[in-house]
């Protein structure tokens, strides 16, 4: 028995009896939130159907968090969105009193994660944190080069540092680019950006803890300290695409996912060469060259005959498929 | 019945006053002594010592919330009762909270004297008040209400992980603050 813990708690019967009264009447507005199951989807929209008058339209919300968002983070290739749509998961809250952040979709595949979030000013402070680290296109109007760029420069980042425990203790995350230029400002402050995740880092990782960290952690002055506590992120590392591993037939294994190819798992975006072909059962072929990101493409693995990479051709040994669940 | 009737009737000396407060305040006060214990009678036992308490200290005491003092109160009488317990099953919950509790304040540090245990406490109040109501929650429902990391997460719609973080974030936080002012 730990007599000390026991006497230490016994000490908290002293503790201001606001704050014992506080703790029974509230609930925490952290919230986790899972928004939209898809059955319940279906079932929502057959009972909004079934009531309905004659010629009236039930709309149903998709499951994309902020999918103006997301659109602008994907918006080279619209052909996404519709398969996000099917296979994206819930959208997940986080906040604290100052932000919330919403990760909206989540593209995963066997190689790597990659999150759309939207992060949200709730008072003043986290809407000023926000704000200030956007400029938008209209204020930039009118500036000149040397002016904008002064701006530019100055502008701080509303993205997150993370950490998550990975294999050897805690690692950094780098978290990809947001746009600095797009967001909402004044009641509504809000902005997007991405999380990436090699999978590599991660075995047999269900559920990804981030913590966010203040960025003087990273070697980065404070400006606001304290704005991202107590704030971590969960994210389902459940994997929503299929993934081809190929090989070359002397032991080297590249991976092509629907919606991405990687060079290795480990050093997924290899070298600055980079030249690819798909060739399709149906005789087509598809060459992609300098670079490819995350959701440009989408491959359909069924009809890949064999792909050439950087001059060599590799065959498929084995698919990995999605982690798909039973809907109605 | 609100709580100022109830107070109200014990000032009366009206012995409805216990059934009033059995009726409203059973449940919480039978969780905390629950959480404790863990056994049925013994909760039961301390919940009927604790309208016993309740009756013999209003008047002259008028608390202002009477939700906490009946909390405190239960509380204490069962940590009492644990004490004087030579066997019996140690409830995961309590076993648990006081291991992290123990985190707050090594053995070395006596707080059995009620100065020393003044001073702490009145230090750990401070704590409490410099952080959001949130996080002050999580505290107070972990090591005074002793509930579960799974009861806490379950009842506020947040993970499991969550909880266990930030609790030992906040833990961390006092035993700095506790040591910043040389109670530690």
């Amino acid at each position: 028995m730990n007599e000390q813990g026991i006497a230490v708690l016994s000490l908290f019967s002293e503790l201001d009896e606001r704050y014992i009264a506080e703790a029974q009447e509230e609930k925490l507005t952290l919230r986790h939130r899972r928004i939209f199951k898809a059955p319940f989807i279906a079932a929502a929209a057959a009972a909004i159907l079934a009531l309905s008058s004659v010629g009236a339209v039930a709309y149903v919300k998709g499951w994309i968090g902020h999918k103006e968002n997301v659109e602008h983070q994907y918006f080279y290739n619209k052909a996404l969105i519709p398969e996000l749509e099917k296979r994206a998961g819930e959208p997940l809250e986080f906040e604290n009193e100052h932000l919330r952040i919403t990760v909206d979709a989540i593209i995963s595949d066997a190689v790597y994660v990659e999150a759309s979030a939207t992060i949200e000013g709730l008072d003043k402070q986290g809407k000023k944190f926000v704000e200030d680290g956007i400029t938008l296109k209209n204020e930039l109007d009118g500036l000149t080069t040397d002016e904008v760029f002064g701006v530019l420069g100055r502008r701080n980042s509303f993205v997150p540092f993370m950490t998550a425990p990975g294999r050897d203790g805690e690692i950094k995350m780098a978290n990809s680019g947001s746009d600095g230029m797009f967001g909402k400002k004044g009641e509504s402050s809000e902005s997007a950006f991405t999380i990436g995740i090699k999978r590599d880092l991660f075995p047999d990782c269900e559920t990804l803890e981030l913590t966010c960290i203040e960025p003087i952690h990273a070697g980065i002055d404070d400006w606001t300290p304290g704005i991202f506590e107590g704030i971590v992120l969960e994210i389902p590392m459940k994997r929503n695409f299929d993934t081809l591993v190929l090989d070359d037939k002397s032991g080297r294994e590249v991976y092509l996912s629907e919606v991405c190819f990687y060079q290795s798992k480990s050093d997924i975006w290899g070298g600055k060469a980079f030249d690819l072909t798909v060739y399709s059962k149906d005789g087509s072929e598809q060459n992609i060259r300098d670079h490819i990101v995350v959701g440009e493409y989408l491959f359909d693995l069924e009809n890949v005959d064999h792909i050439v990479f950087n001059g060599r051709t590799f065959y498929p040994k084995e698919l990995i498929s999605a982690d798909r669940e039973e809907t109605e | 019945m609100d709580d100022e009737r109830i107070i109200g009737l014990y000032f009366e000396r009206d012995e409805q006053a216990i059934a009033e407060t059995s009726q409203k305040y059973s449940s919480l006060c039978g969780r905390i002594a629950m959480n404790i214990l863990a056994d049925k009678s013994d909760a039961e036992e301390v919940l009927g010592d604790t309208w016993l308490r309740v009756w013999k200290s209003i008047p002259p005491e008028r608390p202002k919330c009477l939700a906490a003092y009946l909390t405190v109160i239960v509380r204490n009488l069962s940590l009492d009762k644990f004490r004087r317990r030579n066997a019996g099953k140690r409830p995961d919950t309590l076993a648990a909270a006081s291991d992290e509790a123990a985190e707050l304040i090594p053995d070395t540090v006596s707080i059995e004297e009620q100065t020393e245990r003044r001073v702490v406490i009145e230090a750990v109040n401070r704590f409490l008040g410099t952080l959001p109501k949130k996080k002050r929650v999580l505290f107070v429902r972990r090591y005074f209400y002793l509930d579960s990391i799974e009861e806490i997460a379950g009842s506020l719609g947040v993970s499991e992980s969550y909880v266990t973080v930030t609790l030992m974030r906040i833990r961390k936080k006092l035993r700095t603050q506790l040591a910043k002012e040389e109670l530690i």
